[in-house]
């Protein structure tokens, strides 16, 4: 791994120590996230069949339902019910925060289901038709309720995801390389420098012990 | 208003039954003028009901309205032809994003 290209000071191993931590720190909170997504898009998942199915189930019955309504009033008469239909089904939507995504929830209510159309107008088949598809709309509201938030924690995993692994085989590998290789060379700046001190004092004390100069081939001249 | 639907003249009169609102379209481009109008904001839709035909014709546009996730939000259903739906399933998207293969058994997760 790269390490970055910083010369090896006092100042930046301090620079260097700081960013690292808060990499670290980062990472250990976006791996965090990434475990919510996932357990919550599991949560969604097991969610998601039954309704999947009970979607194309429903929607059978419904258009089963339609077809008769069809052939036994005619699409006028139908058209005409349906016009008349006062039926307003409302959702509300709340929205629910998952792991810094914002997810949007809600609840669908519907009016009690009461005369809506002249009985002459349409019969009994147009009655079971409207029941149908009432729950229908149910269950597509319940679909596409899952939907959006399989698709937007989706899109979010797949960003933190990204961000992990980012974190992970980049950021965190040369942050310590460059923190080893600055101690590195710190210490064998130290060193160097240990060295010369006591080279500095042996001749000093050669000196002043015998009369000689401390610096090798220069004689010390008696004043 | 909550539920909006496009679709053939038949399955939005089923819809009306039920009192959603709906648009009926023909082809392509009354898809995309209905698909348009649905979206913005001033209508107000809170769910918006496509038959898998239409879909099909707005692919990009259903796309890039998801993106967004914002309402009306979407759901696709077969029409009364029965075109089934076979878009990308959204447990494919899920293992996708999660990056493990889930098979049929709860407890078959493998990497």
């Amino acid at each position: 791994m790269a390490r970055l290209n910083i010369p090896p000071t006092k100042s930046s191993l301090l620079a260097v120590r700081r960013d690292l931590a808060v990499a670290a720190e980062g990472f250990s909170l976006l791996d965090q996230k990434r475990e919510i997504l996932v357990l919550d898009l599991m949560r969604l998942l097991a969610e998601v069949r039954p309704v999947q199915e009970r979607l194309e189930a429903v929607c059978r019955e419904a258009y089963a339902a339609l077809r008769s309504a069809l052939a036994a009033n005619g699409s006028r008469a139908l058209a005409l019910a349906a016009a008349q239909v006062r039926l307003q089904p409302q959702v509300t939507v709340v929205t629910r925060v998952v792991a810094g995504a914002r997810v949007p929830d809600w609840a669908m209510t519907s009016a009690a289901l009461t005369p809506q159309y002249g009985f002459a107008g349409a019969d009994a088949t147009a009655d079971a038709a409207m029941d149908a598809f009432r729950r229908l709309l149910a269950t597509a509201g319940e679909m596409a309720r899952l939907e959006t938030a399989v698709r937007l924690l989706a899109r979010e995993l797949k960003k933190t995801r990204r961000r992990v692994n980012a974190l992970e085989q980049l950021f965190l590998p040369s942050y310590r390389e460059t923190v080893a290789y600055i101690q590195d060379s710190l210490a064998g700046r130290e060193l160097d420098a240990i060295f010369v001190m006591k080279l500095v004092k042996r001749r000093l004390e050669g000196a002043a012990a015998g009369g000689q100069s401390y610096c090798p081939g220069v004689e010390l001249k008696a004043e | 208003m909550g539920f909006h639907v496009i679709g053939d003249a038949d399955t939005v009169l089923g819809f009306r039954l039920a009192g959603a609102s709906g648009a009926v379209v023909t082809d392509a481009e009354q898809a995309r003028a209905a698909f348009r109008d649905a979206i913005a904001p001033a209508s107000g839709h809170q769910v918006l009901v496509l038959t898998e035909p239409v879909a099909a014709w707005l692919d990009v546009e259903v796309a890039a309205h998801r993106a967004l996730v914002r309402p009306p939000y979407m759901v696709e259903v077969p029409d009364l032809a029965g075109t089934p739906v076979t878009r990308q399933s959204l447990e494919s998207v899920i293992r996708e994003a999660v990056g493990i293969h889930m098979d049929s058994g709860p407890d078959t997760a493998s990497t």
